[in-house]
This record gives structure tokens, sequence and C-alpha cells, in this order.
């Protein structure tokens, strides 16, 4: 036998046992099976900013689920997934992780669009989905199901928030530029509604919506210059915000106009954007490390510390969107479980409804017609504080969910009309 | 004359068993394994057709398309939107879409067949891709942009809601039949003359033919049945996104061929199950499945340049001819 004939035969047999090793190897065979949670999260790509912390956060509640003894001895096992931030791929893994790996409950979801791909899927298949990050109204709004939750705040809330907060300020003639997909639509569109609420008269005096990873800003910021506005609005979600702060910095967006942004206020981004962070820009999120200042959310921020000292890159400054948010939402499952005494999706289901933890920023309820999370929203000025390697916010003005929250009635009207469409 | 008609027995029995194992095999799969490897059956199916259809201009006719994922997305977008947007029919809706590939095949192949080299061939293609996706992505209004079309309407009759084996036969049926005229089209005269072109133009042109010609009925028959493929996917999946525009997508569809060969009929269908088979199987593994992916390709390119399919009929003729002696 020649040598290339030998490793065309050593290739092809180690090929072959490779692929019957692969598809033959079935799961460890233990004595008392785990309770299965399957989490989609992007992992990989810039997105993984997110995605990581997530996964941290579900294991923090997952960990706490086990460390009581888990169901009557039964322990929470996490399999997480890719979704690469794309629609299909986490599509893909859905149908994988419910048919092959028969996970009990799906987790995660970062992009909106990608949850409400998983959504649909799920709501077929009637399995639970805990939503962790993604905000879009839609997903527990209009397109919202009987067997769709989530633990994070949506766009709705923060979007309306951002309207009232807004409309404290003396500004009319606005702008908004934001993502062209679910979440930017979702959040500007939210915006508007709040503030239009409490000032009838304010104005819109333009708005553009760059595609999702564009890299060029520069035709877009000079455009809102153009329309001469007094405050802008920008909406945009885990992939974008970055390199436009970055691009609004360098153009001067920020000494320009006063500019109003929701995830600013996150220790997620101004870690990523470190000087280039806006100072002086109005800005929110769910959750910070330093409001308010009680010994729970003292306990959650060593608690996070303690694991990312673990993975070897400490922390001390949790997100609200990759972290504290998929932290609730992980909460909300494993204490539902608990609540049930079974992972029967049904009886889950019925001890989420209504369901309340005690959470770092005080109680949040599920909210029992719409499945949707009760979380308040921080908004504030981001100010150089020392002692912080990033501007935080100050003047800090809380606004409890409930006073944002589309009503149940509303939420009732809005998925009629999405079906009779 | 007898060793004609044992040949043709043998095929009718090979026929009669693959026939057989299709039929069967969505059951063992349900009832044996998971519902999901009916799932993934199906997806190789129809993954098959699309890079049996693709085929045709890359193994046929010698054209290096770049752009293959347009009509596999101008089919799903159109049916899916149909569906979505207005009250048309799913047969019709169905119908309609391979044939708006077909037409875009028609305009992208009017520019690209009359290009000589494969460099230029596979710009051009590219391009044309490229252009299909990014009006997907950026025309909100009209394709739904990055949020994709999800809880597209599919009839209860072929729902995989439920089950996977409705919508595996459906498949099947269409895929065999799609199968079978690519055949008969590549056996045909037309195909003859197809494969001449391949291995030299420039005879083929002094012998009368018209190669622009050619080489653009092949590209369009190739964007029709790439249409169909994907429907056929749309349907699968439910949710379709602009990212089956992308180019990534073609260069799938290219590695299938490569991976089964491309000089062989039924190659690209190997190539595609291999594909689909290593995909789901690693993710579930590794995060970099395209690592694994580039590694396999290299050492395939490297060693067995006619694909694994290539390399089987290979060794099934020297089998063949050491039993003849």
């Amino acid at each position: 036998m020649s040598f290339q004939k030998k490793i065309k035969s050593l290739m092809l047999s180690s090929g072959l046992i490779l692929a019957l090793v692969l598809t033959l190897t079935p799961g460890a065979a233990l004595a008392e099976k785990p309770i299965k949670i399957g989490l989609i999260d992007p992992y990989t790509g810039a997105a993984a900013a997110f995605g990581k912390p997530a996964l941290i956060c579900w294991k923090i509640a997952v960990d706490e689920f086990n460390a009581r003894g888990g169901l009557n001895g039964r322990k929470i096992e996490l399999i997480t997934r890719d979704s690469k931030f794309k629609a299909d791929e986490a599509l893909a893994h859905a149908r994988e992780l419910l048919l092959k790996e028969r996970v009990d409950f799906i987790g995660g979801t970062t992009s909106s669009s990608v949850a409400l791909a998983v959504s649909e899927f799920l709501r077929k298949k009637k399995k639970l989905f805990m939503v962790s990050i993604s905000r879009s109204h839609r997903i527990t709004g209009e397109k919202g199901h009987k067997y769709i939750f989530r633990g994070c705040p949506s766009a709705a809330i923060e979007g309306l928030a951002g309207g009232y907060y807004a409309a404290s300020t003396p500004y009319k003639k606005w702008y908004i530029i934001g993502d062209d997909y679910e979440y930017g639509h979702s959040i500007a569109e939210n915006f508007w509604k709040g503030l239009k609420q409490l000032k009838p008269d304010v104005e819109l005096v333009g708005e553009t919506w760059p595609k999702v990873r564009e890299t060029d800003y520069t035709s877009y910021l000079t455009a809102i210059e153009g329309k001469k506005p007094e405050a802008v609005f920008t909406a945009f979600g885990a992939s974008g915000l970055i390199p436009f702060s970055k691009q609004a910095k360098l153009f001067g967006l920020y000494e320009k106009f006063p500019v109003f942004c929701f995830g600013l206020g996150d220790s997620v981004f101004p870690k990523a954007l470190k000087q280039n962070t806006p100072v002086g820009a109005f800005a929110a999120t769910n959750y910070t490390s330093y409001y308010p200042d009680t010994p729970a959310n003292k306990a959650f921020v060593k608690k996070y510390v303690a694991y990312t000292t673990k993975e070897g890159k400490p922390d001390p400054y949790p997100s609200g969107i990759a972290a504290f948010g998929p932290y609730c939402a992980a909460k909300f499952l494993t204490e539902a479980i608990l609540k049930a005494g079974s992972v029967d999706t049904e009886k889950v289901i019925k001890a989420l409804e209504g369901l309340t933890i005690q959470a770092a920023v005080g109680p949040i309820t599920m909210r029992a017609c719409d499945h949707q999370a009760m979380t308040p929203v921080f908004w504030g000025k981001l100010a150089k504080v020392s002692g912080y390697p990033f501007p935080i916010m100050t003047e800090i003005v809380e606004t409890p969910a409930d006073k944002v929250m589309p009503t149940c009635q509303e939420i009732v009207a809005a998925r009629k009309a999405a079906k009779s469409k | 004359m007898q060793a004609e008609r044992k040949n043709s027995a043998a095929k009718w029995l090979y026929g009669a068993i693959t026939a057989l194992v299709l039929i069967i095999l969505p059951f063992v799969l349900e009832k044996g394994f998971s519902e999901y490897y009916l799932y993934l059956a199906t997806k190789i199916m129809v993954w098959a057709l699309f890079a049996m259809s693709f085929n045709l201009a890359l193994g046929y006719g010698g054209m290096m398309s770049f752009g293959h994922a347009a009509f596999f997305g101008i089919g799903a977008y159109t049916c899916s939107l149909l569906l979505v947007k207005t009250s048309c029919p799913l047969p019709l809706a169905f119908v309609i879409a391979p044939f708006v590939a077909a037409g875009a095949g028609v305009i992208i192949g009017f520019f690209s067949v009359r290009i000589k080299g494969v460099f230029y061939f596979a710009t051009i293609t590219l391009s044309f891709a490229q252009l299909a996706y990014i009006l997907a992505f950026k025309w909100r209004s009209f394709t739904f942009g990055d949020d994709g079309i999800q809880g597209i309407p599919i009839p209860a009759l072929i729902s995989t809601d439920e089950t996977y084996i409705n919508y595996y036969f459906f498949a099947l049926i269409i895929i065999v039949i799609c199968i079978y005229v690519l055949w008969k089209i590549v056996k045909s005269p037309f195909g003859l003359m197809l494969r001449s072109l391949r291995e030299n133009p420039e005879r083929a042109t002094f012998v009368g033919m018209k190669v622009e010609n050619y080489r653009l009925i092949a590209f369009v028959i190739s964007a029709f049945f790439s249409g169909i493929a994907g429907v056929l996917y749309a349907f699968l999946e439910t949710a379709i996104s602009p990212d089956i525009l992308f180019w990534s997508m073609s260069g799938e569809v290219i590695l299938m061929g490569l991976l089964g060969g491309m000089h062989i009929f039924l190659g690209p269908a190997l190539g595609a199950t291999i594909m689909v088979l290593l995909n789901s199987f690693i993710t579930s593994y590794t995060e970099y499945w395209g690592m694994v992916l580039g590694i396999a390709l290299i050492l395939i390119v490297l060693f067995f340049p006619k694909g694994v399919g290539g390399l089987m009929l290979e060794q099934y003729q020297k089998w063949m001819k050491r039993k003849g002696v």
C-alpha cells in the first residue's frame, strides 16, 4: 500500500469511527435524572458580552437551587447553545434541545428577533420559555402567549419610563436614531408614546434607522445636525450601541445636543466604551450596583464578584441588562419549580403567574396576565464619580413598573388585534 | 443482452430497497430515536435538493456560482411573504416562488454567463446575491428586515407542530420528483452538451453551440430548483431571516458539492448529508463548529479531490473489478 493510500484509509476509518461514536454516545445515565434547562444565548462574537454574564447569573440561581437540595433531590443542569445572535441558528438549537436533549425548559435569548422566533416554536410545542435579556415589548405584548415568560424588563417599561423622564425636561423638538430591528423600533415607539402622553406638544423633527451591524454612522450623524433638534433619543441594541457611541463622541453629538439613551446607564456599555462614555448624557438601566445602596444589593454584587473571580475576570459592577435581568429570570424559574413541586410545564406556569421574588432592587412580581416581570427602571445623568472606572448615573429617578406597564386590558386588546391581522 | 437485463434487474432492486428505506425511515427514527432525527432527515433532504440543483451549475455547467443563496432565499421569501402578507393559497404560493427564483436566475444569469473566467463569474454572482441580501435586510416594511418572518402559516396536513412525519413525506415526494427531473436533464442531449461546454468551451463553440444560451438555461433551471428547496426549507423551519440570503449560505452549498463530489450526480446529496449531520452533532459539543468544518475541508481537498462520493465510487468500481476477475 502506498503512503497516500495508507493515509486515505486511515482517515476514512477514523472518520467513520468518530461519526459512530458521536451518534451513539448516549447521555450519561444518572440514577437521579436532573432537571434540564436549555439556554440559548450568544457566546461568541460581539454579543457574547451579554451572553457570558447572563450564563454566570443563570449558574448563580441554579447553584442556589441545587444547594437547597433541588426538587426532592433532583438538581438542575444547564445545557448551553450558542445562538450567534441569529434567529435561524437559535431556532435550530431550540429544536435540538427540545427534541434530542429533551430539556424541561428553555431560557435565554439576547436578540429580540431571536426571542420571537424561539417563542413561536415553543408555543407550538407547548414548552415553557423564560426570556432573560431580549427586550422588545411584542415578546410579552401582542406576540405573547401562555408558554412565554420574561423575567427581565421589556422595552415597554423602559421606553415609557424614558418618555416620562424626558417629559420632565424642557426639550420639545426631538430626533430619534436607532438600530433598524425589533428592539430599536420597540423602545423608540414606547419612548415616544410616554413622552407624547405627558407632553402632547412635543415634535418629532426627524428619525433615522441605520441597519443593524452598521459600521459607519457619519452620514446619519450629520443628518441629525441638519434637522436642528433640541434633544436626541438613541435606540440602539446590544450590537449597535458601542460603535455608535464611539462615533457619536468623535462627532461631538453629546456636546451639540442633550442625548437620551437607555443602555448607557448599564455597566456593560461603559465597560466597553471606557473613556468614550459620554459624560452628561441622560441614561438608564434596570439595575446598578451602586443604587439602591441596600444590603440585598451588596449581597448580590458580592456573589457576582465571587463567581466572576472564579472565571478569572473579577467584575464588581454587574450589568443590569446582561447580569441582573438574567438572574431574575433564572430565579423566577427555579422558585416556580420549587413552588409547583414539579417540572410539569402546566404546573410551573401556574406557579409562575403572580410569583414574587426577592431581588437586589426589592421584590419583583411576575404579572399573571401577560407573563411580564414588573421591574423598576432607573434614569439619571452620566457623570464622573471618583471611585468608579467609568461615568455612572447621578440624580437617579426610579420609576416603578406598575406606573409604566401597559394595562392587562391593553395587552389583551393588542393580542387580539395581532391575531385578527 | 443478458448482462444488460441483469443490470436493469439489479437497478430495480436497488431502487426498491432505497424506496423502502426512505418510507420506513421516518417511523424508525421517530419511534426508535427521537423526533429530532426525523427533523434532521428532512433537513438533509432539503439541503440535498439545494446542493444538487446548485451542482447543475457547478458540476455540469462548470459555473462557479457564489450566489446561489439568492435563489434559495428568494424562493423562501416569496412563498413566506405571499402566505403572511396576502391571502394567497399555499399551493399557488408554492408554485409562484420557484418561478420568481427562476426569474431572478434569468436576470443574474443574463449578466453572468457571458463572463469568462471562474473568478469573475463567482464575483458577479456573489455581488447579485449580496444585493438580494441587503434588500431583504434593509427593506423592513416589506420583508420585516433583520427580524425575519416567524410563524409562516402552514396547513395542518403538512404541519410540523405535532410530528414531522407528514412533512417528511410531503418533502420526500417533491424532492424525488425534482431529482428525477434533474436526472433526466443531466442525461439528456442538453446535459451532454453542457458537459462538453464545461470540458472545452472553445471546441464546443467551433462545433456551433451557442455557449451563452446553454449556460443561461442551465443556470435558470438550477435557480428554479434552488427556489423549490428554499420553499421547502421555509416550511420546515417555519421561520426565516435574511441570513438565508447571505453569502455564507452560498459558501455552504459549494462546500457540500466539493465534499460529496461535484462530478457525481448524487455526490452533492452525500455532501449535504455529511454537512448537516456534522453541524448538528458538533454544535452540541463546541461553539467552534466552523473550525472542524475547515479542517475537514482542507483534508478533503488535499487527499480526496473527487469528494467523498468520488472516493466511494472508486472503491466500489475496484471491488466490482476484483469480483469480476
